[in-house]
């Protein structure tokens, strides 16, 4: 147990991290670059990008690649090296009505103001394995890029409208039909920064949608069934208004002419989440809204927060489910947790040891006397 | 390079370096930095530093703000004959934040002290306005696609 | 051309000390004070994520950065081990990021991070114990909601700890509760003591040296400034009872006044936890 005994720790793990680096780069295939990962797997990157609340793909990618994939690994990773950045600035509040789309469609009617676009999606598209052969896969790809050549030399004009790329929300149109309950503010509270201080109940609604913005999706989504189906029940199921998937421009203060400029834009899923009021205290002749918005493209994370978000605001404090939202739905937070119990722990079991021994003495005791 | 050079504002200026192609921008201040009258005054007060914008959003149903998350962002900023030109692009590409900077400095130098950077000016000019017809053209071909994805129910009756 | 600009901007570089960004290790600082300032109170702070996970040892790992400075000297150990494998990963980090020095022995070091122990010997008032909590809140056991827990601690109100240890000691005979015993500081809050044994909880009252607790994942600093009562929650009748099992010693120093773990197996026996002190023992008694 002296030294040399306990040097083995650290060459055991040097061996460990050397495993893991050689198996890592020097696997037996191709090696993948981060523009493969960005072009061939943007929705796992799209949600990493979410869960660890950082946009950046390239970034991103190349976590993905040295977590070898496990999502969570990755997030923990773009986490950590955030926190070696400094923080710039807050932006300048963009609002979401500006969401310029890519997707957008209205389950809550079938001709809403605005075009329903489905856009890039696979919801009506039979999940069948694609069991072409490698070849014929790499042939369509050639064919696909030809066309794609072919289809820019019609250089089509543009055939957008606003109406079209930045269709008004459905929230608009229940307004004007009356059927909604008026939450707007007039006093536009400070946001909450929930990477400064922890968001603990009861916490303002700027504090509940950032921490669902970054959950972990497995998370929100569980979260969301648990209530639906599970024992606490404090859900309802509620009929999407808006599922969007679009463009947001990120503006800040230019510091030499204090002006407002844009300097890009980050992709974002945005749900507008109609609920059902039916509580004795609320009005129940109106609808609300929940808001859902992440980002990237993962629309079962938004569509979860939305309901959630709508399902906190009328629970009020009632029950625990804030508490459960702020607290549990961090994926490295609670993955973090769990496996740390592969961490050693023999002083504390050795002090669970010795209690069990003592509570059988006493037993003992008693029986005797 | 074929695009107009056009008269735009320092904000304007500021938008489009952030999102013109890295390589362009690069190049410009490569052949900057070769004119002595630029490499002999140029001072990086600030070197291209890494950093995030915490990114605020005004939701649509309290109209209440929010953080939604993080933006990786990387800035510069230097001096050229007393003139200070600043950069900021998304992502972690710091020589081309530099070159940006570079180029909003030359920007500012005013031409009829330095007339040698008359060209310049113009090519910075003509980076701008290809930009704005890059971001057109991408919107055009995006939607090009997208637009046949919109459920047309005239079609349906 | 890129190298020219490369080099333009990289001779402005310059390195990060200690992971985090200064401004996290200000508002760090804060907090820490706040925590002196009001012994045993759970001070929330915004908690950044570390290059190791949430629940080895990331709030003691920014507590460290945040009072660490070039000239300090860490030890760091895990069960009483400076060489348990999260020890010598989280000292890696602390010693590359930082180029402090490292030692094993508790009176050179100026910081001890710690999981699970309080060295046997060696703090004075010079040393502040850094202590990796996984769990801050004592009365979770007894209540869930938030809401209620910080009610309970702003009242000082510990009826529902007091109802739960009557009732162990009821039950069971003996107060069951294994590490990490709840003690009340300066007679005013109710803290967990990390997990470290029931036998390193008297050598946290009045103690020479300063204890920060950190708790990562919970977001939550609080600290035992240096002299400051620390009173394990009994009953006057009931003893409080550290770890101790009749007849065993160290088989490494004979030692039998230090915490023992037991190495199982079919000749069982008993080694010192702090691998360091007993390291120190054997040497002296051979
Ligand atoms: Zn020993």
């Amino acid at each position: 147990m002296g030294y040399s005994g306990a040097r083995g720790g650290i060459d055991a793990i040097e061996a460990a991290e050397k495993l893991v680096r050689r198996k890592r780069l020097n696997a037996d295939c191709e090696w993948v670059s981060p523009q493969q990962i960005v072009g061939r797997f943007r929705l796992a990157v799209d949600r990493v990008m979410g869960e660890a609340g950082i946009w950046d793909e390239e970034l991103t990618a190349i976590a993905i690649r040295q977590a070898e994939g496990d999502l969570i690994e990755a997030v923990h990773l773009l986490r950590s090296y955030k926190s070696t950045l400094p923080r710039f600035a807050y932006s300048k509040p963009t609002d979401a009505d500006e969401l310029q789309v890519v997707r957008r469609i209205v389950p809550a009617f079938r001709n809403p103001p605005g075009p329903q676009l489905l856009g890039r999606t696979t919801d009506y598209t039979g999940r069948l394995l694609e069991l072409t052969s490698e070849q014929a896969g790499q042939e369509e790809s050639m064919l696909l890029a030809s066309l794609a050549l072919t289809d820019d030399q019609e250089s089509l004009e543009p055939t957008t409208s606003d109406e079209d790329t930045q269709p008004r929300r459905l929230l608009e149109t229940l307004r004007e039909m009356d059927l909604l309950v008026d939450r707007r503010r007039e006093d536009d509270p400070e946001p909450f920064d929930i990477t400064r201080t922890p968001a603990r109940p009861p916490a303002s609604r700027s504090a509940r949608l950032s921490s669902m913005a970054r959950a972990e999706t497995g998370a929100l989504v569980n979260q969301w069934y648990r209530n639906i189906l599970g024992p606490d029940g404090y859900l309802h199921e509620v009929t999407l208004g808006e599922v969007r998937h679009g463009y947001l421009a990120l503006r800040i203060e230019h510091p030499l002419t204090g002006n407002t400029i844009s300097i890009g834009t980050v992709r974002v899923t945005e749900v507008e989440a109609i609920e059902d009021l039916n509580g004795i205290d609320e009005q129940r002749d109106r609808f609300d809204i929940g808001y859902g918005l992440c980002l990237g493209h993962n629309e079962k994370k938004a569509i979860a927060m939305a309901n959630l978000d709508i399902a906190c605001h009328r629970d009020a404090g009632r029950s625990q489910l804030e508490q459960s939202l702020l607290l549990t739905t961090d994926g490295l937070e609670s993955s973090g947790f769990l496996e740390h119990l592969k961490l050693p722990h023999y002083v504390t079991f050795r002090s669970m040891v010795e209690r069990k021994i003592a509570v059988r003495e006493s037993k003992n005791r008693e029986r005797s006397s | 390079m074929s695009a107009q050079p056009i008269a735009i504002s320092r904000d304007r200026r500021a938008e489009l370096l952030a999102a013109a192609q890295p390589e362009a921008i690069q190049q410009l201040a490569s052949r900057a930095l070769e004119l002595s009258s630029v490499s002999d005054s140029l001072v990086v007060t600030k070197a291209p530093e890494t950093g995030l914008i915490m990114m605020q959003v005004r939701e649509p149903v309290c109209k209440e703000r929010f953080y939604l998350a993080e933006v990786v962002a990387t800035r510069a900023e230097v001096l050229l004959h007393d003139q200070t030109g600043w950069a900021i692009r998304m992502g972690t590409d710091r020589p081309t934040a530099l070159g940006a900077a570079i180029l909003d400095a030359i920007c500012e130098v005013p031409t009829d002290e330095f007339v040698e950077y008359v060209e310049l000016h113009r090519s910075i000019a003509e980076l701008c306005a290809q930009t704005i017809d890059d971001q057109a053209e991408a919107k055009a071909a995006e939607w090009n696609e997208i637009s046949k994805t919109i459920v047309n129910f005239e079609a349906l009756e | 051309m890129t190298d020219l600009l490369d080099k333009l901007g990289a001779e402005h570089e310059h390195q990060q000390f200690g992971i985090l960004d200064e401004y996290s290790k200000r508002e760090i600082r804060r907090a820490i004070l706040t925590a002196v300032a009001v012994p045993g109170y759970q001070v929330p702070f915004g908690s950044r994520e570390m290059p190791v996970a949430r629940g080895w040892g990331s709030g003691g790992l920014q507590l460290t950065l945040a009072v660490i400075s070039p000239s300090d000297v860490i030890k760091v150990i895990d069960q009483g081990d400076d060489q348990g494998v999260n020890a010598v990963n989280l000292r890696r980090l602390i010693v590359q990021s930082t180029k402090v020095q490292e030692t094993t022995t508790a009176s050179d070091a100026s910081i001890v991070q710690s999981r699970h122990r309080i060295p046997e010997d060696g703090l004075d008032e010079q040393h502040i114990l850094i202590l990796q909590v996984p769990v801050p809140e004592p009365l979770r056991g007894v209540e869930r909601d938030m809401r209620e827990l910080s009610r309970m601690h702003a009242e000082a109100d510990y009826s529902k700890m007091w109802v739960s240890l009557y009732e162990d000691k009821v039950r069971n005979g003996v107060i069951t509760q294994t590490t990490g015993y709840p003690c009340l500081v300066n007679d005013r809050y109710v803290i967990a003591t990390t997990p470290i044994p029931r036998w390193d909880i008297p050598r946290l009252d009045q103690a020479p040296f300063l204890t920060l607790f950190g708790a990562g994942r919970e977001k939550r600093i609080y600290a035992v400034p240096p002299y400051t009562t620390v009173t394990p929650l009994t009953f006057e009748d009931v003893p409080f009872e550290v770890e101790h099992t009749p007849g065993a010693s160290c088989s490494q120093c004979g030692s039998n006044k230090t915490f023992l773990v037991e190495i199982p197996g079919p000749a069982s026996r008993w080694v010192c936890s702090d691998t360091d002190w007993c390291e120190r023992n054997s040497g002296k008694t051979q």
